[in-house]
């Protein structure tokens, strides 16, 4: 049942890594990159439920961590066109 | 055994709310209305797939860690959705006035 799941989270996180491709707009792909790493997330927990494994679950969170410093870096940076 | 379904089920609402996502991204023409959606909807299907995780799991260490999981991501993806709209909205993209009239359906 939870690889059913996972199954469907792939596939979700690969449509949402299209939309940053085709994202008109720098924006859109942040958006894209931002969704993409939570849906990593998610999948990352299926994957600690399914191998019953402790250790995933920190790398969850450790990514999840890290996603959020680099995507307001990330954000902060375009913001002024690389002027800080 | 009981729990198991339980925790199997409010997990697939959470995939549900997730795909519910994904369709919102590719639905709305302009920048704003998509974050406002992907954001949001991702956020509380992260929240029911990790309850569905703590049901199934039941009361030891793993469900612990699922909780300090959500109550970071809970902090965090707001923080992120609102620096990239910010950042958007400071770094100059508007939407276009006849755009806005489309997506109201008038």
């Amino acid at each position: 049942m939870i690889n059913i799941f996972i199954h469907i989270m792939t596939a979700a996180a690969f449509i949402t890594s299209l939309r940053i491709l085709i994202g008109p707009t720098i924006w859109d792909r942040l958006l894209g990159f931002n969704l993409l790493s939570a849906k990593l997330i998610m999948i990352l927990v299926l994957c600690a439920i399914l191998f019953n494994r402790n250790f995933l679950l920190d790398i969850a969170l450790t990514y999840s961590l890290l996603g959020f410093v680099s995507t307001l870096f990330i954000a902060r940076f375009v913001r002024d066109r690389g002027r800080i | 055994m009981m729990r198991e379904i339980v925790g199997n089920i409010i997990i697939g609402i959470g995939i549900v709310f997730v795909l519910l996502g994904v369709l919102g991204i590719y639905r709305f023409k302009d920048f704003y209305s998509r974050i406002l959606i992907g954001a949001k909807v991702d956020t509380v299907g992260f929240i029911t797939i990790c309850t569905g995780a703590i049901i199934r799991s039941g009361f030891t260490w793993f469900s612990l860690k699922v909780l300090l999981l959500v109550a970071i991501v809970m902090l965090i993806n707001p923080v992120v959705t609102h620096a990239i709209a910010s950042s958007a909205y400071r770094g100059g993209y508007r939407v276009s006035e006849e755009d806005d009239n489309n997506d109201a359906g008038s």
